[in-house]
């Protein structure tokens, strides 16, 4: 006997009008009107975050990359991970690598499991740092938006803080001595740092300093996998939710998109077109991990073992690039000074821009300065993070990609230092420290008080052909070789021109506040391509040495 | 691609990719031993149930047969708390579960499948599975459930299963008395060539012995971070290079020590005589060349042996089976100078019955040419290695009993020695000063023993 | 202008770059040897000529032998060693019981050479002893004749320079030489005190 006909429609009226759906769902049945895109965006808890109407520029993968979705969306996906991860690790010294190998050998999908939270914290350290690159490109932190900049750069410090604390959990030695080199930089830090400058005379010990603080004990251990553990899970966390609201709310109430309006501008409905964007960017970010996490492992090394220090250590690899910062300079430098300039500088940067153009689009040729010096401190430090990370083996020395580790290389050539007290440095400290101020001085002031404007091209050529000069008498000398002079010419003629040929050229007209604040930048950065040259070329260790404050140039 | 298509064919994918994921998981690779496992005991079951005569115990066979068929696929592990053991062999080896296999025994002459040998034995029966685990006695890492991983034959796992005799390592573990317990013999014989080659002079095991090199009442435990890849790479085990990189079994603490004895130690530690690669150069291994010596059925049994001393193990008290200490045999005069002799490694350094003294680099020896700062690299090597130890028998006849002892009592410090090279490396070898650790009695004795030895003096005064 | 001082400071810091590294010096085998120094290696290392002369031919070769370089004592040590050492032989050469015979007089005649350990060590044998300990060590190669003569001149030496009329010289010269090393190295002196090998 054959059915009777079911009225889809109907039935699915009914079901949609009962009192139980309209209790959950207040939207009643969905006819595709305007109304019914806006009161899904406004009637939804989560999604009302998201305007009604947006302007259609501001959906362009080509103009977001999608990176800030995506990389909320990998915050998601680790959170959710990472709770389940809670289920079976225990984080004690006695039990958390045995969890771990528990995860990988008994637990239905617990490789994949630890494969997932570990591949999707890498790539969200670079989602973050492509959306920041990304902001910054299209002018996004410019007036109104200098706030929320600035809450972005705190999201990817703290990201970076997320990654560092759960880098230590699985207890093996690749996690133990990483930790112990990235925190034995917060025992160089000045004054609250019992190896750092002034620390020593403020009473700093290596049981009360701010190292200890972070590691709730001297030496990498039981405390610091416990605190390690609550700030990975809860505090951190809570604190990135509580910044990523407000990151979010300023979005919203700065229009969402950086564009400058256009008259007559046509805005289309968010539902569909941004979010069907966003579930498709979060769909392509979830597939790729997971595919990652299927198709290769989780690193685990032996069990954490304090008294055997692998050789090399390294930090995880977005500090890398620090580490290898140390070859230059003190750890209070390479460790302290240098990450706070970065964090510090990140933020000061929407406020010593004063160039109202490029906000809204990629304003290549309108931003020569901006552009250029940003970029240049993005290529630094991936180009450290790939040294650091590739061409350094053993006893931290230099190996190509192609050599084995297991190569014995012979012990680097002594150094010395050009200014310092007897016997340390090779001329006077009391010569020393008013030379290096008056040149950082001059450095300073020089590109403000050169009132035309120069020849780029004409002040380059002057400047190389100067030292290649040098360079020429110092292998007539015997003194230097080819690869000595092309230091020299590489890393001289880089800081000349980032450091003052560009200042000169767009930056004189500033303010004085706003300049001055701009050269400490980019004479920090250029800092360290001097360093670099003064050791590679000379092997200088210092440039200035006070031994007995520790505070060493 | 639209928004619609690209939704539903994400979609598709990340559902795609999630099967993809569990299937991948689900495909361990213990389940097909443990399938196997299951048909094979319940084919042996059928097999038996087909014989049997009486129709109620065939019967029965058959329904455990059917039973054992059915049984579910899981991870199966034994706790041994005490050790702090967590062994999922018998995942795999599922007969020798005492879950799936109660009597322990079964008639399957394959690995995983075959039932744990010698199940009757004294030695096995005195070792319960459920109190001693798998990895106390045959290492490995317990807690993995893959092939390679659970045999530790993989990087970053320093324990992997003990091979061959080498097993017998776990027995002195705990016991003390290994060398008269049976099971143990090949570790005892160990113990036996350690000291009769010598080796104790240098090597102190749990503070017994000399402090001229490496204690090693913990060698099983070093770690490979401090073992150079760079030396490990010049070991040769039956004349070839031992495979590294991914499947790190082969680099392991046994065939380490294993290269002491059956390579020179000079050879695979070839350090820095020359200071190419350092400030100041550093003369090779010390360790003298046993490869004449020591048969390679030794060198196993001294591995054996070494592979047994750990401290990494937290064995509770009541596992250890301690011994009163051997007695020494009761002798006297030179009979007993050369037992004391042996006693304390003498014939490390200064040969087996103080035949000759052994390998000291860059000391002066006999045979020697003169140095010259222009001679190759090559040949001022083999120059350095002909440094010698004294020979006994050409000196102790130049020494008046009490000089004897007292020499022997004040040792000769490493800086004594006359260089070969003057550039060369300092000498690594030296003689301790056995004050107070040599009786008077015994000192005398070896004294007496030694100038026993003494060659014909023909100098003409 | 300001281009100019710039280039001119930057110039000048070029300059002095180019520091000279430093070398490490080299211990000689002297040095190497006052590491673990008994008090003869502070004494001086040859007889003055006026001494050596007065010898008997096969004596003067046997110093001869023994202050070379090559084949002789001081390829181990300074020759320091042995020319101011403690020991002395009795006379009586080979014969055992002659030399028993000399020391018994000796302690008769000079009982004063007895009392100080460290000055005088006074054996039979004992110089024929340590010559033939030294050439049976790895590496020594010096042949048997030599040896001899290395004997005999050590033998006739002490007895004549530590002995007799020049005792009270020899023992001011030992003291001094023991003095020398409880200054210099004071651990050491310490050391061979408690060995009583001073």
């Amino acid at each position: 006997m054959p059915l009777p006909p079911l009225d889809i429609e109907k039935i699915k009226k009914e079901v949609i009008d009962s009192q139980l759906w309209r209790s959950v769902f207040r939207g009643g049945v969905w006819k595709d009107t305007p109304r019914d895109r806006a009161g899904h965006i406004i009637g939804n808890v989560w999604l009302h975050l998201h305007p009604v109407k947006v302007r259609p520029r501001a959906l362009k993968w080509a103009y977001t990359w999608g990176m800030g979705g995506i990389s909320f969306a990998l915050y998601l996906l680790l959170t959710l991970t990472g709770v389940a991860l809670m289920f079976y690790y225990r984080p004690t010294i006695g039990l958390a690598y045995q969890d771990i190998k528990d995860l990988e050998f008994a637990v239905t999908l617990g490789m994949f499991l630890r494969n997932a939270h570990r591949w999707a914290a890498q790539a969200m350290v670079v989602a973050v740092i492509a959306h920041m690159v990304r902001v910054f490109l299209t002018g996004a932190y410019k007036k109104p938006r200098e706030f929320n900049w600035g809450i972005g750069v705190l999201l990817l410090t703290l990201t970076l803080f997320l990654s560092f604390t759960g880098y230590l959990l699985p207890w093996d030695q690749l996690a133990i001595w990483a930790v112990t080199v990235g925190t034995n930089m917060a025992g160089a830090t000045p004054v609250l740092g019992n190896e750092g400058p002034l620390g020593s005379l403020v009473g700093m010990r290596i049981n009360n300093d701010v190292r200890f603080t972070l590691l709730g004990g001297t030496m990498v251990g039981e405390n610091t996998l416990l605190r390690f553990y609550v700030m990975h899970c809860v505090a951190v966390p809570l604190v990135v939710g509580i910044l990523l609201i407000l990151h979010f709310w300023r979005i919203r109430k700065d229009s969402f998109s950086a564009a400058p309006y256009e008259a007559n501008e046509e805005k289309v409905d968010v539902w569909p077109h941004l979010v069907k964007r966003e579930y498709i960017g979060a769909a392509g970010t979830t597939l790729f991990i997971m595919i990652w996490s299927i198709l290769q492992n989780a690193p685990l090394e032996a069990i954490a073992n304090p008294n055997v220090t692998t050789n090399p250590s390294k930090a995880p690899w977005y500090f890398v690039g620090l580490q290898e910062l140390l070859v230059y300079f003190d750890p209070w430098i390479a460790g302290v000074v240098m990450p706070g300039l970065i964090i510090v500088g990140l933020i000061a940067i929407p406020y010593i821009d004063t160039n109202p153009k490029g906000i809204g689009s990629y304003a290549w040729k309108e931003r020569p300065f901006a552009n250029t010096l940003f970029m240049l401190g993005v290529v630094m430090w991936f180009a450290l993070i790939y040294i650091g990370y590739a061409l350094r083996g053993p006893n931290y020395a230099w190996y190509w990609p192609w050599e084995s580790w297991f190569m014995v290389k012979p012990a680097p050539p002594p150094t010395w230092s050009v200014f310092g007290p007897k016997p340390d440095g090779a001329y006077s400290m009391l010569l020393g420290i008013p030379l290096m101020g008056a040149i950082t001085a001059a450095w300073m002031l020089l590109p403000k008080l050169i009132q035309k404007e120069l020849d780029g091209k004409k002040t380059m050529g002057a400047f190389l052909g100067l030292v290649a000069l040098v360079g020429a008498g110092g292998m007539a000398m015997g003194k230097m070789g080819a690869t000595e002079v092309a230091f020299l010419l590489f890393f001289l003629g880089a800081s000349f021109y980032y450091g003052f040929v560009l200042p000169q050229r767009h930056i004189r007209t500033l303010d004085w506040p706003r300049y001055s604040v701009t050269m400490v930048l980019v004479i920090s950065t250029m800092s360290v391509l001097l360093k670099m040259c003064a050791r590679l070329t000379f092997n200088i260790k210092y440039v200035l040495t006070i031994p007995s404050i520790s505070m060493n140039f | 691609m639209s928004y619609r298509k690209a939704f539903i064919v994400s979609n598709a994918l990340m559902l795609g990719a999630f099967i993809w994921a569990f299937v991948k998981d689900f495909r361990a690779e213990w389940r097909p031993y443990q399938a196997k496992y299951y048909q094979m005991a319940g084919d042996a079951l059928d097999k038996q149930a087909a014989a049997e005569k009486d129709a109620k115990k065939a019967a029965d066979l058959r329904v455990e047969a059917k039973k054992m068929r059915r049984s579910p696929m899981e991870i199966k592990q034994i706790i041994a708390g005490d050790l702090g053991r967590f062994d999922r062999c018998v995942t795999c080896h599922v007969g020798m579960d005492e879950y799936t296999n109660p009597s322990l025994k079964n008639d399957f002459t394959e690995n995983p499948y075959k039932s744990h040998p010698k199940v009757d034995s004294a030695l096995v029966k005195a070792h319960s599975f459920t109190k001693f685990g798998c990895t106390s006695c045959h290492s490995g890492q317990g807690l993995a459930t893959q092939v390679d991983p659970a045999h530790g034959w993989v990087k970053h796992w320093e324990k992997p299963m003990l091979k061959g005799v080498t097993i017998q390592g776990s027995c002195v573990k705990c016991h003390d008395n290994f060398e008269t317990l049976k099971g143990a013999e090949v570790a005892a014989q160990g113990k036996k060539l350690f000291n009769k080659h010598g080796c104790q002079g240098c090597h102190a095991i749990n503070g017994w012995g000399g402090v001229v090199s490496v204690e090693l009442g913990d060698i099983a435990d070093k770690p490979f971070e401090r073992i150079a890849g760079y030396n490990f790479k010049k070991v040769r085990i039956d004349g070839k290079e031992l495979p590294d990189q991914h499947h790190n079994s082969h680099w392991n603490i046994q065939n380490w020590i294993r290269a002491h004895l059956v390579n020179d130690p000079a050879d695979v530690t070839p350090n820095d005589p020359f200071a190419h690669y350092n400030t100041e150069p550093i003369p090779p291994s010390g360790m003298p060349d046993f490869t004449k010596e020591i048969t390679r059925e030794e060198a196993d049994a001294i591995v054996a042996y070494l592979s047994g001393q750990t401290k990494e193990e937290r064995i509770p008290h009541r596992f250890h089976v301690s011994a009163p200490p051997a007695k020494e045999p009761a002798l006297s005069g030179a009979a007993h100078g050369k037992y004391v002799y042996t006693k304390y490694g003498c014939q490390g350094c200064h040969g087996i019955d103080a035949k000759e003294g052994r390998r000291r680099f860059n000391a002066a020896g006999d045979g020697q040419k003169e140095y010259d700062e222009k001679m190759p690299e090559a040949e001022q090597l083999a120059q350095m290695n002909l440094g010698a130890e004294p020979t006994l028998p050409k000196l102790v006849g130049t020494y008046t009993h009490d000089e004897l002892i007292h020499k022997i009592e004040a040792g000769v410090p490493a800086t004594d020695a006359k260089k070969w090279s003057p550039k060369g490396p300092m000498p690594m070898v030296y003689m301790p000063a056995w004050k107070g650790k040599i009786s008077k009695k015994e000192l005398s004795d070896l004294a007496t023993w030694l100038q026993s030895l003494a060659v014909k003096d023909d100098s003409g005064f | 202008m300001n281009r100019k001082l710039i280039l001119m400071l930057a110039a000048a810091l070029f300059g002095s770059a180019f520091a000279a590294p430093v070398h490490a010096a080299e211990m000689s085998e002297k040095e190497k040897a006052l590491s673990n120094p008994y008090p003869n290696d502070f004494g001086p290392e040859t007889l003055p000529d006026a001494v050596i002369k007065a010898y008997p031919a096969n004596v003067q070769a046997g110093y001869k032998k023994l202050i070379s370089n090559k084949g002789g004592c001081a390829q181990c040590h300074s020759a320091a060693r042995p020319l101011n050492s403690r020991f002395v032989e009795p006379e009586g050469g080979m014969d055992e019981k002659k030399q028993e015979a000399s020391l018994a007089a000796l302690k008769k005649a000079q009982p004063e050479l007895f009392a100080d350990g460290a000055v005088w060590q006074i054996e039979t044998k004992i110089w024929s002893r340590y010559v033939k300990r030294m050439m049976n060590k790895p590496g020594c190669g010096i042949a048997k004749p030599d040896g001899k003569a290395i004997y005999e001149f050590l033998a006739y030496d002490a007895l004549r320079r530590k002995t007799g009329a020049n005792a009270a010289a020899w023992a001011a010269h030992r003291k001094g030489l023991i003095d020398q090393l409880k200054t210099k190295n004071p651990k050491r002196y310490d050391e061979l005190k408690e060995a009583k090998d001073l």
